[in-house]
């Protein structure tokens, strides 16, 4: 299911025509059971995903564990690069 | 690895997504404190130096940068994303940053301009450890990745 972007209201909007190919039902994100007939697919179509290598990077508030504060992203590269990793504990 | 490139103005943050496989021990996230809760955990137990970003309840970060479950990103100055890889492995995204890096000192000197390549890269992934991994978020997170447990 392709769906425009769901950015929150304090991030910058990705241009225009540049569309997430990930489904944005907020029930479904935080899922309980894994499924990897579900997640597979994403893994697979990565590389075609549409943000890649020379295009602008998105940036939304994220929430600082150390201390709670809210950062924007785009303060992480104003200086000079940045490396970000996703991740979980599990 | 940040500590290294540090002096070269080289931001390396965690950005908390939901939980890839939830289990009894860790559930998958159903408040901004649950998810605060992992990330205390996994700061002490993987003694994470970075900052550790939370991003919200609904993945809006996650999902917009291609919500896999470990990627790495390396994002330049002004926010032009420089690599992108499905998964993180350390001696890919070192080789990815000195490249970026040298490639911005000589730019000018030399008359460089970027263009984008693609190519496949390779990572370590021991099954056992996975599995260990698995165990520490609960059963479930087990039989759900492996399938259930056969009774003999």
């Amino acid at each position: 299911m392709r769906a425009i972007s769901t950015a929150s209201a304090s991030s910058e909007t990705m241009d225009a025509g540049d569309e997430a190919e990930i489904p944005v039902k907020g029930e479904e994100y935080n899922y309980a059971v894994f499924d990897l007939g579900r997640e597979e697919p994403k893994i697979q179509a990565f590389g075609e995903f549409s943000l890649r290598p020379g295009g602008r990077a998105p940036s939304f508030a994220l929430e600082d564990l150390g201390g709670g504060a809210l950062v924007e992203m785009k303060e992480l590269w104003a200086a000079g690069p940045a490396i970000l990793e996703f991740g979980s504990f599990t | 690895m940040a500590r290294r490139y540090a002096n070269r103005a080289v931001r390396s943050v965690f950005v908390y997504t939901r939980e890839a496989h939830p289990g009894e021990s860790y559930r998958h996230h159903t408040s901004m404190d649950d998810k605060r809760h992992h990330a205390r955990a996994f700061k002490e137990h993987c003694r994470v130096e970075r900052p550790i970003l939370l991003d919200d309840l609904a993945g809006t970060a996650h999902r917009a940068y291609g919500m896999l479950p470990n990627m790495t990103w390396i994002i330049g100055r002004g926010g032009v994303i420089h690599y992108k890889a499905a998964w993180t492995d350390r001696a890919d995204i070192e080789a990815a940053l000195n490249a970026t890096l040298d490639g911005l000192e000589r730019r000018v000197a030399e008359q460089l301009a970027p263009f984008h390549s693609e190519r496949l890269a390779w990572r370590v992934r021991d099954m056992e450890a996975f599995r260990r991994e698995l165990e520490r978020a609960g059963a479930q997170a087990v039989s759900d990745f492996f399938g259930p447990r056969r009774e003999d």
